[in-house]
């Protein structure tokens, strides 16, 4: 361009397509409002609510009962010698994680949609406020499940590690914040286009409950090892496995640790690069 | 291209700006699997067809001007705002910014009806790209601005439509960029709000060194704010200059819309009457005349109609409505075997000056609507002095029809005592 002889005082060039980047220095600048969006959904979440945060705890809290209640009391399904209450909590911890995560971060483009159409600013700062807000209820419920291990501690004779604990827990939570991270944006970038996935994400999220290890422990169909390595497809079979370990002295189980994690990091890349070559349109088309 | 103060660069620097969108003759918004999967694998295409809301669109604006966009709806001058501020891409073309950018493409986006006005502000100023530390600099400011400051604990819902409008221009107000954009936000509020917003924009526009460009219908807000003014039709820069200059192009030696031979191919209803053509013989009126339109109209078969005409202002504001036909007396014949041509008059219109449109039906009154064309046809009253004073009065958003006035004095005496 003859006329720009000089550019070096141009802040910014719009232009139809310039390549791909991840533009982590422009999330950098807008970081401020990482802060406002998750302060506003955790505020409006509980607000008009008689129990407020309580909701956050008493949702995992109810659920492990009724999964001692039915599927260890009832069923009698094997808990890998875990007392049967830390066995599902520790499960529901991460399941509730993933599962409130995914479901908002999937819904997040469409219900964003009226500022989205009206003012700029990198996307993906609201699938990620999403998983910022269901890390809060995760850290609600983890000082229960902390409170729960302690009267089990001094009550029984589980044996727990807390330096694997210490370890364990957050590379698990890693794993699962990673993998809702990048299918969350993934399919909140295809909602853009088809709504269909406002169906899909419910039931797939059902679906996924049952090929995870949250129910049962993975050691339940350990005559059948391709199984389980099918199942750790699933990155939320590693995280859980991961945390359980600290409550067990059997060690973990390093092939399913690494098709977890691989598969976290190939959903990262797939999330990413959908969600940042289609992010542009989504203005037009939402 | 004019080149301007020359020692300068520009701080916007539009280069053959083009947008294109498809737009799906299934008139939806999204698509849904089924339909592209079905679509794949019979190789059929959706029958979309193109359309350039902006065709090489070229413009250099110089630091501190303060630059109006004009032309008439759907004319592409929000998707040449939503391109600046990156809401949007363009298909072709470049735009080099050399500053910092804040548009205001609506007010109070974000605005939660749940939390209160306190928070609302911040919520509010962040996503318009404020940082904590200047929203809590100048947090006193908008409260003062916006005159909210009793209800700040209040949550938003209870607030009144004015309140939360007043609040959130108070929050766009104190914005503090060096380009920027404003899309059509003045046309909020009351009257005196109104002032006082058009009041502040003219203080934020004339603030050293900032860049103004400012969206909108009102020619009167653009003249006061605007040095020069862009004007834009149908995606294509028409003209660009003096705000006075392109105004007055705009509104008189602007060629109004075709108003010959429209002939629609797309039949709405088979076998039904319809508009051949529609024209209108005075393009500009003064206050009190007539207006005469021409109207041919085609019928497969022998039948009865009568034209609905709805008169809108320069905003598609309803004005009027009115029938050939009403309760169903006086319907027109129409008959197969000729265009039925008629000369529709429309008389002593009381309007202020401005621009107005005409929105046709044809129908049998209660029973069918035959044919519709919004937006058909548009004119002008180019003067509204009905007491002869030299002042003519403008179309705004005290309305559009001026009625005359008339006093006659009685006076009764004042009892007497006694």
């Amino acid at each position: 361009m003859s006329n720009t002889v000089n550019s070096s005082d141009i802040i910014e060039t719009i232009q139809p397509e310039h390549g791909f980047t991840l533009g982590f220095d422009e999330l950098w600048k807008y970081r401020e409002l990482f802060y406002y969006f998750t302060w506003r959904d955790i505020k409006v979440k509980y607000k008009q609510t008689l129990l407020g945060f309580m909701w956050a705890v008493l949702q995992p809290l109810v659920m492990m009962i009724i999964f001692v209640f039915f599927f260890s009391k009832a069923l009698k399904l094997p808990t890998n010698n875990i007392p049967a209450p830390i066995f599902y909590f520790s499960g529901l911890l991460l399941w509730n994680l993933f599962h409130s995560g995914l479901s908002s971060t999937g819904n997040s483009m469409v219900k964003s949609s009226h500022i989205i159409r009206k003012i700029y600013f990198p996307r993906l700062i609201i699938p990620i406020s999403g998983i910022l807000t269901a890390l809060f209820d995760f850290f609600m419920s983890l000082i229960i499940f902390v409170i729960l291990l302690l009267i089990y501690e001094f009550t029984t004779d589980i044996d727990v590690n807390y330096i694997k604990l210490l370890l364990y827990l957050p590379a698990a939570v890693l794993i699962t914040v990673g993998i809702t991270f990048g299918l969350g944006i993934f399919l909140s970038a295809l909602n853009v286009q088809y709504r269909d996935f406002r169906f899909i994400i419910p039931f797939m999220l059902q679906f996924l409950l049952f090929v995870t290890p949250v129910i049962y422990p993975i050691s339940a169909i350990d005559d059948m090892v391709w199984a389980q390595y099918l199942l750790a497809l699933n990155p939320m079979t590693g995280a859980i496995q991961l945390t359980r370990a600290a409550f067990t002295n059997t060690p973990i189980d390093v092939t399913i640790m690494l098709i977890s994690i691989t598969s976290t990091i190939i959903w990262i890349g797939i999330g990413l690069y959908t969600f940042r070559k289609m992010e542009k349109w989504f203005a037009d088309l939402v | 291209m004019v080149c301007g103060p020359c020692l300068m660069k520009p701080v916007i620097e539009i280069q053959n700006i083009s947008k294109k969108f498809s737009v799906d003759l299934t008139n939806r918004q999204y698509k849904s699997i089924r339909e592209t999967l079905t679509n794949f694998f019979s190789g059929k295409k959706n029958e979309q067809f193109e359309l350039w809301a902006l065709k090489d669109i070229c413009l250099d604006i110089y630091p501190g001007e303060s630059i109006g966009v004009i032309g008439s709806n759907g004319s592409g001058k929000s998707t040449l705002l939503k391109i600046l501020s990156k809401i949007s891409p363009p298909t072709k073309g470049k735009i080099h910014l050399r500053g910092n950018v804040a548009s205001l493409i609506e007010v109070g986006t974000g605005f939660h009806p749940e939390l209160n006005g306190h928070e609302n502000i911040f919520l509010n100023g962040s996503i318009l790209g404020l940082h904590k530390s200047e929203i809590i600099k100048k947090f006193d400011e908008i409260v003062e601005f916006s005159g909210v400051g009793k209800f700040l604990q209040t949550p938003l819902k209870h607030y009144s439509t004015g309140m939360q409008l007043r609040l959130a221009f108070s929050v766009a107000a104190h914005l503090d960029p060096s380009i920027l954009l404003v899309d059509e936000v003045l046309a909020v509020g009351d009257a005196e709000f109104q002032k006082k917003c058009l009041n502040k924009m003219m203080e934020v526009t004339s603030q050293d060194g900032r860049t103004v460009m400012f969206v909108s219908h009102n020619l009167e807000a653009v003249q006061k704010l605007c040095k020069k003014t862009v004007h834009i039709e149908k995606g294509i820069l028409k003209n660009f200059g003096e705000t006075n200059k392109v105004i007055h192009e705009y509104l008189h030696h602007e060629k109004l819309n075709p108003t010959k031979d429209i002939i629609l191919d797309l039949p709405e209803k088979l076998n039904a009457p319809q508009f051949k053509s529609v024209s209108i013989k005075n393009h500009q009126i003064k206050y009190g005349e007539d207006i005469f339109l021409e109207i041919e109209i085609i019928a497969p078969e022998n039948n009865k109609a009568g034209i609905e005409i709805d008169l809108k202002d320069q905003s598609h504001f309803p004005v009027s409505h009115s029938s050939t036909a009403p309760m169903q007396g006086n319907l027109l014949e129409l008959r197969s075997d000729e265009i039925n041509k008629f000369e529709v008059k429309m008389e002593s219109l009381n309007l202020a000056a401005g621009e107005y449109h005409l929105y046709l039906k044809l129908t049998h009154p209660w029973t069918e609507d035959f044919h519709q064309m919004p937006n058909a046809l548009r004119f002008e009253v180019v003067h509204s002095d009905p007491y002869d004073t030299g002042f003519s009065f403008q179309q705004s958003n005290r309305g559009s029809i001026h009625h005359t006035l008339s006093t006659t004095r009685i006076t009764s005496k004042l009892p007497h005592e006694g």
